[in-house]
């Protein structure tokens, strides 16, 4: 929950997506559920020269579950807030589970 | 037109049976009214929908089911034993045969309840077949076997067939006499049909879509035998031309509207609801905030940027501004999932729920609860052996105590998880009281002060503050300090702290000065030491500023005191923080002695220990003045030398301040020299000249008027 709480304030940043199978993905972030499925606008693949097959694609949906990395934008991540977010996560897990 | 929608007038005859109402086109009315009978009929024939629509009228059966002992399963179900569908096929054609016999003998079997049932899925027949294939292959056994029987039932049909085993008892016609005086018409038959149907069925209600197919059924047996005595073989012909014509059309017809309305029907509102709530339950829990804690306090702080900034706060990516505007909406759906959450609550340990006869199992896991992918046994040596005031988050308790860094960084995950509710506690302050329920306000006030002051005491305790001095080195509250997560939670304590405690943090800081790792001269060497002066410069000193410049002057003295004696002024004065705190009490008590603000100016008495300490002060620092330099520094750094010499030449006598002067000649004439060059851009020169004159102002002087030697 945390991480979608996180993502969510990152709707309409750009960031790139790195997926799983090396592909990375430039764009807007659309929006984002709580499986961190990520929907992307004004795509642009990094590599364009490696995928042209990317080249016509203008937006994406892209399954939370295939997402390796996602770069973020330093400006508008609060990593103090974030602590206590994950202070707050952890508080609220059932005592027995680590 | 009849019923079956063709004409049913025998040649030669005008047909009688035009009956209104019995189109065979029905109304899209109708076809609903039929569904929901079909429906009706379905439950009250055990077809039992009632298990997938436990929205509001669940009885909770299912947390009767044994959940435990089923450890063995993965053996019990090894392998193919259990491979029900193979081996159904296998004994496909036996149970076709035994059908076929059981018919034979019991004429009035299964035949109506099965037919009716297999009704409901005749529009989709060929999927149903796929789906099943061996049910539905013994399941057409049931219409071969009609049809087989009927063929018999036709034979014995010359000899008498009111004692037919299939048509003789009154299952499909109740009064067999109907069949003992030929019939007049096809229409009057069908009359017949729909009498003995509606007796046989439950009700006059039974739906007739269920019907038109039995009837069909029973038309194509009519058809057979009861038309032969009757009809000529070319009737028969042309009635079963018309008859697979009303197929074909029938058939044309729901092909078309199974492609106006594919779906249609497909899940009651209920199983929308149903999968809804699970979908939201992932989503809503009983505490939104704590849960998407990071989004509203990011959007709460962004919105208070930017309303600072002048611009109109934005909702994107939080739902704060959202979720107020659709309170009543997002209450509702709350409350709905309240009964699930609470459910999978109530059974943390069980993440899945195999339901009786379910080929799958039912997670329940949540976002608080997801599935488990890594199973880490936990460690069985205990690593606090060493420390027996670290693992525990006791109050600290006189004896030895660790301060080993792991158990710094739990005491101050301590400090911050107080701090943390003490801020929760903050925003949920009750409101002021309205009139007319002071009394109610003020118990909810009395209360809310009790909980905060329990929990700022227990904030107070996980500080360690009032651990005495010299027990362990270095001090359990430095130790925290010396952490910057240590550092960075303090401004947020100070504000929870009552003036007393922050007194007594600020002596005991003081009092420790020297072992602050910020303290150390090599700090300003590496990267890390510097951010850890930039972190403490940033967060200790400028709430702790605000502080003493409220402090009266005896508090300023003693604290100066405490400074001086318990720390070597030379070694706290080459760092940055040090010379600020310096600076900060000189500066204080310059300000008070001089009598402004709303402070008594002090007594004779206080002067004069004020000036005593200043003395021995500067006597430490005076032949050390230049060395306070830092080497290398930036022009920025300098500023806080400055800043400290300015404030101790305030207060110094005329000796004083010559040998101030003496002891920073060099430095003053470097940076005139330096501003005066062409080598610096104006803006830098400009602020070496500021620096300088922070302290030659200080002594009534000013750059312009030294002199330098060219």
């Amino acid at each position: 929950m945390l991480f979608y709480s996180f993502f969510k304030t990152l709707v309409g940043q750009q960031v790139t997506v790195e997926l799983k199978n090396d592909l990375a993905i430039t764009g807007l972030l659309v929006s984002v559920d709580q499986f961190l499925n990520i929907k992307l606008d004004n795509i642009k693949v990094v590599e364009e020269s490696r995928y042209p097959h990317m080249m016509a694609v203008k937006n994406c949906f892209i399954r939370g579950s295939v997402v390796r990395y996602v770069q973020l934008p330093a400006a508008s991540v609060d990593t103090a807030l974030l602590q206590d977010a994950a202070r707050r996560e952890r508080q609220q897990q059932p005592a027995g589970r680590k | 037109m009849s019923f079956f929608g063709f004409d049913t007038t025998l040649p030669g005859r005008n047909g009688p049976g035009v009956r209104g109402g019995t189109n065979a086109t029905l109304s899209l009315e109708e076809q609903h009214e039929l569904d929901r009978q079909v429906q009706r009929y379905a439950l009250e024939t055990g077809e039992d929908f009632e298990i997938y629509d436990y929205g509001e009228k669940y009885d909770n059966l299912a947390d009767e089911l044994e959940e435990t002992r089923d450890d063995l399963n993965d053996e019990t179900f090894a392998g193919t034993d259990f491979d029900f569908a193979t081996s159904t096929r296998q004994m496909a054609p036996t149970l076709k045969q035994e059908e076929e016999q059981y018919l034979k003998q019991h004429p009035a079997a299964e035949a109506p309840r099965r037919s009716s049932f297999a009704s409901l899925w005749e529009t989709d027949q060929d999927g149903f077949k796929k789906g099943l294939p061996e049910p539905s292959h013994a399941a057409s056994s049931i219409w071969g076997s009609l049809g087989s029987t009927s063929a018999k039932g036709v034979d014995l049909g010359a000899q008498g067939f009111v004692q037919d085993p299939v048509f003789g008892t009154g299952t499909f016609f109740s009064g067999s006499t109907a069949f003992n005086k030929a019939p007049s018409s096809l229409a009057e038959i069908e009359d017949q049909l729909r009498r003995t149907a509606g007796v046989q069925s439950q009700g006059p209600q039974q739906q007739e879509r269920k019907m038109m197919s039995l009837e069909e059924v029973e038309a194509a047996l009519m058809g057979i035998s009861t038309a032969r005595p009757v009809m000529t073989e070319a009737q028969i012909a042309e009635q079963q031309a018309q008859m697979a014509k009303v197929a074909q059309r029938r058939a044309d017809r729901e092909a078309k509207q199974t492609e106006s309305a594919k779906y249609n029907g497909l899940m009651t509102q209920s199983d929308k609801d149903f999968i809804n709530r699970i979908q939201i339950s992932q989503l809503v829990t009983d505490d939104p905030y704590a849960d998407d804690f990071y989004c509203q306090v990011y959007t709460a702080i962004r919105n208070r940027h930017l309303q600072q900034m002048g611009l109109p706060g934005t909702s994107s990516g939080g739902d704060t501004n959202g979720g107020r505007r659709n309170g009543r909406a997002e209450q509702r759906i709350q409350q709905q999932v309240q009964r699930i959450v609470s459910d999978a609550k109530r059974n943390p340990k069980r993440t899945n729920v195999t339901v009786q006869g379910a080929l799958g199992k039912i997670a329940l896991n949540s976002v608080l609860n997801p599935r488990q992918l890594l199973q880490v046994s936990r460690r069985t040596t205990t690593e606090s052996s060493g420390s027996s005031a670290g693992s525990s988050p006791k109050p600290p308790s006189p004896g030895p105590i660790s301060t080993k860094s792991h158990t710094v960084l739990s005491w101050i995950e301590n400090i911050y998880t107080v701090v943390l509710a003490l801020e929760q506690k903050r925003r949920q302050q009750p409101p002021p009281p309205r009139p007319g329920e002071e009394q109610h306000a003020a118990e909810a006030i009395r209360e809310w002060n009790e909980e905060y002051a329990v929990l700022a005491q227990k904030m107070w305790r996980e500080l360690r503050i009032t651990v005495p001095i010299g027990m362990v080195h270095p001090h359990p509250f430095i130790a925290i300090l010396n952490f910057s997560k240590g550092k960075k939670v303090i401004p947020r304590v100070l504000r929870h702290l009552l003036p007393e405690q922050t007194l007594t943090l600020l002596t005991m800081l003081v009092a420790n000065f020297e072992s602050l790792n910020v303290c150390k001269a090599d700090n300003y060497s590496d990267a890390q030491g510097i951010q850890e002066t930039e972190l403490f410069m940033n967060t200790i000193v400028p709430p702790l500023l605000g502080f003493v410049s409220e402090t009266p002057f005896r508090i300023v003295v003693g604290l100066l005191a405490l400074f001086v004696e318990r720390n070597n002024m030379v070694w706290v004065a080459r760092s940055k923080p040090g010379l600020a705190f310096l600076t900060l009490f000189l500066s204080r008590a310059e300000t008070l002695k001089q009598g402004q603000g709303n402070f008594m100016v002090p007594d004779e008495r206080e002067v004069a220990q004020w000036n005593e300490l200043y003395n021995r002060l500067f006597s430490q620092l005076q032949s050390h003045l230049s060395s306070l330099f830092i080497p290398k520094a930036t022009v920025v750094d300098d500023v806080f030398v400055w800043r400290f010499l300015a404030a101790l030449a305030v207060g110094a006598s005329v000796e004083q301040q010559h040998v101030l002067v003496t002891g920073v000649r060099e430095q003053v004439l470097e940076n005139v020299i330096a501003a005066k060059s062409s080598r610096l851009t104006p803006d830098k020169a400009a602020q070496r000249i500021a620096n300088v004159n922070l302290f030659l102002h200080a002594l009534g002087l000013d750059a312009s008027q030294v002199t330098v030697p060219m």
